[in-house]
């Protein structure tokens, strides 16, 4: 195959390397959702869709095993559990790049641009709506003095005893839960990371929601399934040549500082502000795509065709509300960041005002 | 007598201790290796520049079959995030932005 790698310039260097920047930053927090922007972005820098698309898990899995190393430290992570979902995630990812190629040979690259788009919408519209209710419902038990449960679903899961398939997991207070749960939910991890680049989208509320691990060390949990899904993608896409490791290690240098920050944020927040960012990300890139879908319905002959202007105004909007996604996300975890820090500042303040009195 | 009553200040238990460690300068040590940590990143980085049109040859040559080739860009990936990682955590660090240990 036939394929050149982009010219680099100052102006793409410093692109991705912000890019990369905030994409990290909302990765080392919610444990992924950066990466959505990096392929568009690559892309725009003249990278065939397939280097673009290799390049960026190039420097995922080395971004997610530097966050899930700091994260670590702060004893979120379970390396268990995120080890046994990233296996299932990877078989994952392997049916997920089939069926994409499927759908490719039977109905070309507009198929497979309509397929991710409506992935995107449904996953993002129901998992994202799921958690943005579950905040608001935490937000008002914690407002009438209730302490947060453990999911209904997840007290279920938890409950259910399948012998010869039993695991314990630290994240879950030393729970056992059944290995025919969490198969699964690697699995639609790895297909999701296939399609749409971002598994984490699925893994972290799967990992809340289903078998009751706490957000915080959910988000960090799936930086081990990003990199154990990532290392062998990479593998895989290097194998085949598809790899340009100058622009992946770009885009590394601005991440593994993006990364540090949003690891440092989790322990100045409460566990509601990761399920916020994340939820405010799913609904954003939400809209993003729908803006897109009349542009594939009409490639495809579904609708009436669009006018050229139509197209390019829907493009540029799609792409203007991916970048406000990772702004907004960004934004967010930042000034949670600096607020606690402010606040942890002035509670040590005081504390070392009242010890000279004393 | 005052500590083993509960008072509060600014809305604070004075009496508890604070969750995180206070913040603290770093060593000269600390900041020396992380110079020498940003002296190798931006080796590293020189490298990857200097040498880029070699690994775009390397990439075609994979794709012609030179399969070994594979491990390359893996290895620089390892590499990079080893020192690179290292000497963000020590920068941020440096300038104060520390994690508050509440485990």
């Amino acid at each position: 195959m036939d394929l050149s790698f982009p010219e680099l310039t100052l102006v793409s260097v410093l692109l991705l390397f912000v890019v990369g920047f905030i994409g990290g930053l909302v990765s080392g927090f919610i444990g992924s959702g950066g990466a959505f922007m990096l392929t568009p972005a690559m892309m725009s820098l003249d990278a065939p869709g397939i280097v673009a698309v290799a390049s960026n898990m190039a420097h995922k899995f080395p971004k997610a095993l530097v966050g899930a190393v700091k994260r670590a430290k702060f004893g979120q992570v379970d390396v268990k559990l995120g080890i046994i979902m990233g296996l299932f995630a990877e078989v994952g990812v392997f049916a997920g790049k089939e069926l994409m190629t499927g759908i490719r040979a039977r109905f070309g690259d507009v198929g497979t641009d309509l397929y991710v788009s409506l992935v995107f919408v449904v996953v993002l519209a129901i998992v994202g709506g799921l958690v943005l209710r579950d905040v608001a419902r935490t937000q008002r038990r914690r407002a009438a003095g209730e302490t947060p449960a453990t999911p209904r679903l997840a007290r279920w899961v938890q409950s259910v005893h399948i012998p010869g398939t039993m695991m314990r997991f630290s994240s879950i207070g030393n729970r056992e839960v059944s290995l025919l749960f969490v198969a699964p939910l690697g699995f639609a991890t790895g297909m999701l990371a296939a399609s749409i680049a971002v598994g984490g989208f699925i893994g972290v509320p799967a990992m809340i929601y289903v078998l009751g691990v706490p957000a915080f060390m959910a988000s960090a949990t799936e930086l081990v399934v990003a990199f154990v899904m990532g290392l062998g993608g990479s593998l895989l896409y290097a194998w085949d040549g598809f790899v340009d490791i100058r622009m992946a290690m770009i885009i590394l240098a601005g991440s593994l500082f993006g990364v540090q920050i949003g690891a440092i944020a989790t322990t100045y927040v409460r566990e509601g502000t990761v399920k916020i960012v994340m939820g405010m990300i799913m609904v954003i890139v939400l809209v993003s795509r729908l803006f897109k879908l009349p542009v594939y319905l009409a490639d495809l002959g579904m609708i009436e065709a669009l006018g050229e202007t139509t197209v390019y105004w829907l493009d540029a909007l799609s792409f203007g509300t991916l970048a406000v996604a990772l702004i907004a996300g960004s934004g967010t975890i930042l000034a949670a960041l600096f607020k606690g820090m402010a606040e942890h500042r002035e509670r040590h303040a005081v504390l070392e005002e009242s010890a000279i009195t004393d | 007598m005052r500590n083993i009553l509960t008072r509060h200040v600014h809305g604070v238990d004075v009496n508890q201790r604070p969750a995180g460690r206070a913040p603290a300068a770093p060593a000269a040590g600390h900041a020396g290796i992380m110079v020498a940590l940003g002296a190798a990143s931006i080796l590293l980085y020189a490298l990857l520049f200097w040498y880029s049109d070699s690994l775009t040859a390397l990439a075609q040559a994979t794709r012609r079959g030179e399969k070994l080739y594979a491990i390359v860009p893996i290895a620089i990936a390892l590499v990079f995030s080893l020192v690179h990682g290292t000497f963000t955590a020590r920068f941020w660090d440096s300038l104060g932005l520390r994690p508050r240990n509440r485990r």
